[in-house]
């Protein structure tokens, strides 16, 4: 791709981009929130028209008006948000994406699909049902979708945000056989050790131009890559020191039992404790019971039985807003579900928890305070927006993200409940939510940090709960090993 | 050439003003080919439907008169419509109203100083009610308030049948479907020399400026802004789904039933058959084309209605069927309902190196 330009309506999102991939190679794609990274892979994709330059595939000068058009060069796109129907079988989804006639060859494709499983050690039951699967095989399913079409280069859009490390061990072992069979990988990502240690080359962007082009993983270490691509270096290095032991339980929760949406148990009679001045990470696989969880403590699903006790006072199927009350914050795992009203403004979905108390006399909101509080936030978050006024749904995935953080954490909680707070943020603003947490532990305030991102849980944690199938596993105290963790994760109790 | 949708960065009032016009400027050549049709000169058509909607004293008040029903059924489903609820019932509410006023003027017995307002609270009242239990339906149970609320409007529309031709029909009416006329002290006084029925009136504009700040500037309509764009985030800020549902379709089915009341205490001055041609269902279309907003809808109110009164006056004097009428609206609807999407996007002309937008 030669000279690339890209121009939104308030914003040059690319300006000039000059990006190079070989054949046979894994191309690590790093940038902060926009800086135009998934910009410049949707024009690829076909998705968007550059405004300016020129895409070269294979010495050939082409375009690519759409992303029909961009697999019928072999270029294939994996992204974030996966494309596939819940209540279709996995191969029906796969026949879905690969057919073009009337008639549906399932046979077929089954056996070219099985074959394509087993060349690159991606296995999955093709007679399930797409809601029946986990993430991570989700992805295999839209892998292999592209596969089948004869890729050449597939790009992978934050492909382990979505994975527990094991699956992202597979993942890369996987990727790892395609380009040996020639194929070209590029992968979109924010987690610097997978760039370092997973790619043969490493392309940086920041605020719509390159930084870095082609950087040999080798020659690079991790704080090179942090200082292009915030700029500078980072300011804040967690650690976990600043605990006070014993200090006085704040989140009480006695054999909590929860169903999940079908009506399965999956929360499975859990005891815990998190103390003022503490955070308490919840490490495990996605679907574990985290999310029942979270949701049961912040009185958004009912407890079966059990006890929720916030500073001493019984909350077991309190109303949302009564745990509010108590100063309980939470940072929802997704963000576009609960997180925000994206017809609303900035301005608005800023004082969703406060408008009662802070931002309104009587009936009335004041509008002039809110201005001036979301300006504020929008500021200090460094959150991207074209007005405070202008609707959430303008706003790209990381600064919604940004958005809840800086909302929550205005109400100054003494308890934050977080679910991969940092999930879909770059190094610099993962950075600074790490730092607020910090700054809320020396407070007195708690986290209950529940997180997918193992280095985020061990970083920041005083101690670690494991969760499996809806029980706790494990208890770690600081100073914990991620291998140790991980394992936890994966086989439950040592 | 290239023609390419864009979104818009800030969706401001002008624009949303300058499509809804748009919209309906664009409409009228589809509707002229009806009209061709019937071997009518669209041009002369149109002209002769703004002069008798808008060109006259009489023309005018006549659109005032019906704008008091529509703008009423409008202002409370926008209430409605903004948290996502979507009440087809403003007809059977204001069909229960008419019969809450009509029970109270000829059957109560109340003191006459009082008839009026009784009427009122009834009408209001039991349009409220009559709204209340699609309402509780939705938020306990989950069930579609669009089919529920279609459904009883058929109910309250044969319970109209059942009065006037049954137990109320009128003694003195020749056998007519309708009840005997209210009492002089139960009929609304009108503006001299027209039929608009200034309580009415009053209602409509008071009732309308009171959503209009409430909906902008308070805590309720906020709330009631969130539960519409996303109700799991209005749950997970603490905001009760449950409890916004019913008070936006009170606050509907009671307007709708108030514009009952004016009908028969102001209009016809008793209870009749067929005592609403529809106000209830006409009423959506300025809830949308005022974008949600009450203060557009009155005014779009105003200008439906004088659509309605001008088409009356070709269906006289140029003989085209009424029906023509409902195909007239049908057709803004559906233009001013797509347009929608250009309210939020902009398109992009690329001529040669020049871009266009609009």
């Amino acid at each position: 791709m030669r000279g690339i330009v890209k121009r939104f309506p308030t914003v040059v999102a690319l300006n000039n981009v000059d990006f190079r991939v070989r054949q046979g190679e894994i191309h690590a794609l790093l940038g902060e929130n926009g800086a135009g990274k998934t910009t410049l892979m949707r024009i690829l994709y076909g998705m968007y028209k550059p405004d300016a330059g020129e895409i070269i595939v294979e010495g050939r000068r082409v375009i690519i008006g759409s992303p029909r058009d961009a697999l019928k060069m072999g270029i294939g796109m994996v992204h974030q948000h996966f494309m596939l129907v819940d209540k279709l079988t996995v191969l029906e989804n796969i026949a879905l994406f690969v057919e073009e006639g009337f008639r549906i060859g399932f046979d077929r494709i089954r056996s070219r699909v099985e074959e394509l499983s087993k060349t690159y050690g991606l296995k999955i039951d093709l007679d399930a049902k797409i809601w029946q699967l986990s993430a991570g095989e989700q992805q295999k399913v839209e892998i292999v979708k592209t596969l089948y079409r004869n890729v050449k280069l597939l790009i992978l859009d934050e492909p382990t945000s979505v994975l527990t490390p094991v699956e992202s061990e597979e993942l890369f072992k996987s990727l790892r056989k395609m380009v040996e069979t020639g194929k070209s990988i590029i992968l979109i990502t924010h987690r610097l050790n997978e760039a370092l240690m997973a790619s043969d080359s490493i392309t940086v962007l920041r605020k719509g131009r390159v930084v870095a082009a082609e950087v040999k993983p080798r020659e690079a270490s991790r704080l090179d890559l942090v200082n292009m691509i915030v700029g500078r270096p980072l300011e804040f290095r967690p650690s976990v020191d600043s605990f006070k032991k014993n200090g006085k339980p704040v989140l009480e929760v006695e054999n909590l039992r929860v169903l999940d949406d079908k009506g399965l148990v999956a929360v499975k009679d859990v005891s815990f404790i998190l103390r003022e001045g503490e955070i308490l990470g919840v490490a495990g696989v996605a679907g574990n019971g985290q999310r029942e969880l979270v949701e049961a403590l912040t009185g958004l699903r009912k407890v079966e039985k059990g006890i929720v006790k916030i500073m001493g006072v019984n909350v077991t199927n309190a109303s949302p807003k009564n745990i509010i009350r108590l100063g309980v914050a939470h940072i929802p795992e997704d963000r576009f579900r609960y997180g925000v009203a994206p017809d609303l403004s900035v301005a608005e979905n800023m004082v969703m928890k406060l408008y009662g108390e802070k931002f309104s006399r009587k009936i009335f909101i004041d509008s002039e305070a809110i201005r001036k509080e979301t300006e504020k936030l929008v500021q200090e978050f460094e959150i991207v927006t074209p007005s405070v006024n202008a609707p959430v749904s303008l706003l790209s995935g990381g600064n919604i993200q940004k958005l809840i953080v800086a909302r929550e954490l205005s109400i100054n909680p003494k308890i934050l409940i977080a679910s991969n707070p940092t999930s879909g943020l770059d190094v610099a603003s993962t950075n600074y939510v790490h730092w607020v947490f910090h700054r809320l532990r020396e407070a007195g305030g708690s986290v209950l940090l529940v997180s997918e991102d193992l280095d985020e849980v061990l970083a920041l944690s005083n101690r670690i709960l494991v969760m499996k199938e809806g029980k706790i596993v494990r208890e770690f105290g600081e100073g914990a090993s991620i291998s140790e963790v991980g394992l936890a994760m994966t086989v439950g109790a040592a | 050439m290239e023609i390419r949708l864009e979104r818009r960065p800030t969706v401001s009032r002008r624009i949303n003003i300058s499509v809804r016009i748009l919209a309906i400027l664009f409409s009228l050549p589809f509707i002229g080919l009806l009209f061709a049709a019937y071997g009518v000169n669209p041009v002369d058509a149109y002209l002769r439907i703004f002069t008798g909607g808008f060109g006259s004293l009489y023309g005018f008040s006549e659109t005032i008169v019906k704008t008091l029903p529509i703008g009423l059924c409008a202002v409370g489903l926008t209430f409605a419509y903004k948290a996502r609820v979507l009440n087809i019932g403003a007809e059977g509410q204001l069909i229960m109203g008419s019969i809450a006023a009509t029970w109270v003027a000829l059957y109560s017995g109340l003191p006459q100083s009082v008839i009026t307002i009784i009427m009122l609270l009834a009408g209001f009242t039991i349009g409220a009610l009559w709204a209340l239990l699609p309402a509780v339906l939705k938020s306990e149970l989950n069930i579609n308030e669009v089919i529920v609320t279609l459904m009883m409007n058929y109910i309250s529309l044969k319970l109209l049948d059942y009065a006037v031709t049954g137990p109320w029909r009128g003694l003195t009416q020749w056998g007519f479907p309708q009840t005997d006329p209210f009492p002089s002290y139960a009929r609304f006084p009108v503006i001299g020399g027209t039929r608009i029925h200034y309580y009415t009136l009053a209602l409509l504009l008071v009732s309308t400026l009171i959503l209009y700040v409430l909906m902008k500037r308070t805590k309720i309509g906020y709330e009631i802004r969130i539960v519409g764009s996303n109700p799991e985030a209005a749950k997970y800020a603490g905001i009760s789904v449950n409890r916004n549902i019913l008070l936006v379709m009170l606050v509907s089915g009671g307007l709708a039933g108030i514009a009952g009341v004016g009908e028969a205490a102001g209009i016809h001055g008793r209870l009749i058959r067929g005592i609403s041609p529809g106000y209830g269902y006409t009423a959506i279309i300025p809830a949308w084309l005022g974008g949600l907003d009450p203060l557009g809808t009155i005014v779009a109110s105003f200008f439906i209605s004088g659509l309605m009164v001008g088409s009356d006056a070709i269906q006289v004097s140029l003989r085209l069927p009424s029906s023509l009428v409902y195909v007239f609206n049908g057709v803004i609807l559906l233009f001013i309902v797509s347009s929608e999407v250009l309210a939020r996007y902009r398109i992009l002309f690329k001529i040669g190196g020049r871009k266009i937008w609009i």
